[in-house]
């Protein structure tokens, strides 16, 4: 089923927020032109799912997209900022998707079992709300335990463009300025703007999801190089980046809802 | 119920020193440790073979094969493994960056890094079981470090 793309480049006031933010460059304003849009990403980044790459991957892939469709869209031109968009945000998911590749050395076989054992750990992840054992995973796929831990172990060598540093003006071995990413990052961390909150939740995280958030958010690491500092594949860090955040936000609505008084400073 | 050694010795070698890695997740995955346990212990022994010989695990290429050696001792019992890895043969460690310290610390429950006594330049790690009543996991003030860089 074709994608049914919301025009809203038509609308005048939308489109004096394009030739605004064109005249002037405010981040602000970009921010808000980037948070608008982030729907079409979603339902862009959906389309490509279940095709070995984790669904969160493939947003921020595509907001990456959405960013550069902001930054380059040209509201003179009558058309519609979504049309424009569109093309744009699925060129960078397939750029995300010729990018990646396997280590040759890694057969075949043992590719296709770390993506099905991937799968398996974010679904009974999510069943049993804990980690999985070895053994049920290795009944979800079908496979013998040492083959699991071979094909956990292989994802070491699944090769990622580090997706962050797709944003011009940035280097590969650092993330994006706060600015840059902000749209990601609010999209991760919506409504959260107390870093000591955020600070006290991620000290209160497992041990290796503190280290990742920490190398992530503050010491504004890509996820890549995250991933090969830790010599896990960046699919691992992308699930353990969002199962903290999404720990988080639980814990904000549940500090939210027995009031404030508990936020520290 | 005793304990069982399982001892390994490879070139230390950007290639061959996956192997510790691959045994070592495979022990802890006999263990009972679940996903994230196994990953952890992962990391941390990887992290240890860059401690030791600079690359890590799995990445980059061989210049020489068969002078210093990485040597691998697991002690696993019934909800633990005690993994020592050592750099064998003379050769001077790499040494701790700056993520090193935290990288251990955040997946092991204890650890210390040897660098500078009169054997050869080891990182001892244990590894626990998080269990029903709660993850034990974590660090612990056991922490150790030789020497640092």
């Amino acid at each position: 089923m074709p994608l049914q793309l919301v025009s809203t480049g038509r609308r005048p006031e939308r489109r004096a927020r394009f030739v605004d933010y064109h005249r002037n460059g405010s981040p602000d304003l970009r921010e808000r032109l980037v948070k608008r849009h982030l729907p079409l990403a979603r339902r862009l980044a959906a389309r490509f799912a279940r095709r070995g790459v984790p669904y969160e991957d493939l947003y921020q892939v595509a907001s990456i997209g959405l960013i550069h469709a902001v930054d380059r869209f040209d509201p003179g031109r009558g058309i519609p900022f979504d049309v424009y968009a569109a093309p744009t945000i699925v060129g960078e998911i397939k750029h995300h998707f010729r990018d990646r590749s396997w280590d040759l050395r890694v057969p075949r076989r043992v590719q296709d079992l770390h993506l099905a054992v991937n799968t398996a750990v974010e679904r009974l992840s999510a069943q049993l709300g804990r980690s999985p054992t070895i053994g049920e995973l290795a009944r979800a796929v079908g496979a013998a335990d040492e083959d699991v831990v071979e094909a956990i172990d292989a994802g070491g060598a699944f090769n990622t463009r580090p997706i962050l540093s797709a944003v011009p003006g940035n280097d590969d071995d650092r993330r994006p300025d706060a600015d840059v990413m902000l749209a990601v990052d609010d999209a991760a961390l919506d409504g959260v703007e107390d870093r000591l909150m955020i600070a006290r939740l991620v000290e209160e995280s497992p041990p290796r999801e503190a280290l990742i958030l920490r190398m992530y958010f503050w010491d504004r690491r890509s996820q890549a190089v995250i991933a090969e500092r830790l010599g896990i594949s960046q699919m691992h860090v992308s699930r353990l980046l969002r199962r903290s955040i999404d720990r988080m936000r639980a814990r904000l609505a549940i500090d939210g809802s027995t009031g404030a008084a508990q936020r520290p400073g | 119920m005793t304990d069982d050694h399982i001892a390994m010795q490879v070139p230390a070698t950007a290639t061959s020193s996956p192997l510790i890695r691959l045994a070592a997740a495979q022990l802890a995955a006999q263990c009972g440790f679940d996903h994230d346990e196994l990953e952890d212990v992962r990391v941390a022994v990887s992290e240890a073979i860059r401690i030791l010989i600079g690359a890590p695990a799995g990445r980059g290429g061989d210049s020489d094969t068969d002078r210093p050696r990485l040597v691998a001792d697991f002690l696993v019992g019934p909800r633990s493994i005690a993994a020592a890895v050592r750099l064998e043969g003379g050769a001077e460690a790499a040494g701790v960056d700056d993520d090193s310290t935290r990288i251990l610390e955040a997946t092991t429950s204890s650890f210390a890094i040897d660098l500078a006594g009169r054997g050869a330049p080891e990182v001892t790690m244990h590894f626990t079981r998080g269990d029903a009543d709660g993850d034990v996991r974590g660090p612990t003030p056991e922490h150790e470090v030789g020497r640092e860089g």
